[in-house]
């Protein structure tokens, strides 16, 4: 594993306080933005955790963005030009990039994880015998995708791809994971799942809504396998918490 | 399990059963009256309160939930629309073949809540707005942050608790999709309030934290076409596997990836 990709496409993600207009209006009010200035990124696989709201989906987004992808999502025109987008995020960004240059990848936004048998239909994947993509579950979609359109020395960019996946799923997902990190890939990953968040060559980084920097973090300290490791270790304490306070 | 929580009186649910039609369906070989659970099923039972379909992608458990749901009169597209537990025509097939089961109690309200729309939940509010029949806007509820600037979690959870109210009838789909672990304990107290409020649940769902509600039935479904059966909450696949899983990760990841 160490011998492959000593350096990721993307080393890091610097924000540069000069292009912002207004630090008080969105995106840049966002909690992950207020204290930002930079984030170093793991040659394969860095996630980005943290509570709703916290930003990590617009933070991702304008990496996407900002890397060549279409705010879409989606391969198409991915070729690392400036673009133009609604996000005005991305232009605030700067990646820095290193000597190696992807040769393909993908941006999945959580929306287009559920038009994946439409976007899959769009870029003309075989390999499904003769069964219809629309008779597919989304999780079914999914798992071709990465199986069948992600390949070596790809740039990927997924957000919340825990989304219709049950944890038999997510458990293929880190497999196919390490196939594509062993052939050279990079990914930038926002989740919310234990299992998807588990890959171990990886930084975490957590996100929090109160605007500090974000910090690595080490996988179980993070909130999610926290609160659902506890929640699962003791269920009926949890429950007799949570409901016991509201008047039936 | 034994309860140390109150819970409602014991009053039915809007609908008691959901039965399949065999002589409504032409050919078993066809999609969607191939998929999984429909080989062997006959008739599920459907709690008062909260049923819980669980399953491995492919099992069809999304299209069984959407079928039931335009049985009840949604639309296939989800929302609240139109909903008023008429008879309709719809694109899918499969809801012609199924028979809904129902008490003398009738729903107030009702949402039917599809993956996909949880991502366009800013929309969703939007259409709900305006619907004059649909009570004040919820725009109203957000205090002039565009919902554009909220994560799809935070909408979601604004929408369940400002639109989802007493009496309802509730068929959600992946709720947790978006949702945080910690939202997703909020998402239980919601549904517990909702219940306490005489509201029926049916929930297709991966998350252990989502499926936790006690009072409740667990149909787990299975992709070889066994016909669905209760289950206990800890012996449901996706309780197990996660739960092992986060008691030795590091022993689960170590074997998953040495075959690669």
């Amino acid at each position: 594993m160490e011998n492959i990709g000593d350096r990721g496409f993307l080393l890091r993600v610097d924000l540069v306080r000069e292009r912002i207009d207004d630090p008080a209006a969105y995106p840049f009010s966002l909690p992950v933005l207020r204290s930002f200035t930079s984030l170093e990124l793991h040659p394969r696989v860095t996630y980005l955790v943290g509570e709703n709201g916290s930003g990590k989906s617009t933070l991702l987004e304008a990496i996407a963005v900002a890397a060549g992808f279409n705010a879409e999502g989606g391969t198409k025109n991915f070729n690392f030009a400036t673009r133009s987008s609604e996000s005005p995020l991305h232009r605030a960004l700067r990646l820095v990039k290193s000597h190696r240059t992807p040769r393909g990848g993908f941006f999945l936004r959580a929306e287009s994880f559920f038009n994946v048998a439409t976007k899959i239909e769009e870029l003309g994947v075989g390999g499904y015998g003769d069964r219809s993509l629309h008779e597919q579950s989304h999780g079914e979609s999914f798992v071709s995708l990465i199986q069948h359109r992600f390949g070596a020395e790809g740039l990927y960019i997924l957000d919340e791809p825990e989304a219709a996946l049950s944890p038999a799923r997510q458990l293929s997902l880190l497999s196919r994971m390490h196939a594509l990190v062993g052939s050279g890939c990079q990914f930038i990953i926002a989740t919310h799942a234990p299992i998807v968040l588990a890959y171990p060559d990886a930084l975490i980084y957590e996100l929090d809504v109160d605007g500090s920097p974000p910090a690595p973090q080490t996988y179980d300290r993070t909130q999610t396998v926290q609160t659902t490791r506890d929640f699962l270790r003791d269920r009926e304490r949890w429950l007799h918490r949570l409901l016991a306070d509201e008047e039936p | 399990m034994k309860r140390r929580y109150e819970m409602p009186g014991e009053q039915p649910g809007f609908f008691r059963s959901v039965d399949l039609v065999p002589e409504r369906i032409a050919d078993r070989s066809v999609y969607p009256f191939d998929i999984p659970v429909l080989r062997s099923f006959t008739s599920l039972d459907l709690h008062p309160r909260v049923t819980y379909l669980v399953g491995e992608n492919g099992s069809g458990k999304s299209t069984f939930l959407e079928a039931i749901a335009v049985a009840a009169g949604f639309n296939a597209e989800g929302g609240t629309k139109n909903f008023r537990f008429a008879t309709r025509r719809s694109e899918s097939p499969l809801h012609g073949a199924i028979r809904l089961v129902r008490s003398h109690r009738r729903p107030r309200t009702g949402y039917f809540l599809r993956a996909e729309s949880l991502f366009n939940v800013a929309s969703e509010i939007e259409a709900l707005d305006q619907d004059p029949q649909g009570g004040p806007p919820i725009i109203g509820y957000y205090g002039g942050v565009s919902l554009h600037e909220q994560s799809h979690g935070q909408s979601f959870l604004a929408l369940l608790k400002n639109r989802f109210g007493p009496q309802g009838f509730y068929i959600l789909d992946e709720p947790e999709a978006a949702l945080s672990p910690a939202r997703q304990l909020s998402l239980l107290v919601s549904i517990h309030a909702l219940v306490a409020q005489g509201s029926q649940f049916i929930i297709a769902t991966h998350a252990p934290i989502v499926l936790a509600y006690p009072d409740a039935l667990i149909y787990e479904l299975d992709v070889d076409g066994s016909p669905p059966t209760p289950q206990a909450y800890e012996k449901t696949q996706t309780v197990q596997t996660t739960a092992s899983f986060l008691e030795d990760p590091t022993r689960w990841v170590s074997r998953l990836l040495a075959d690669e």
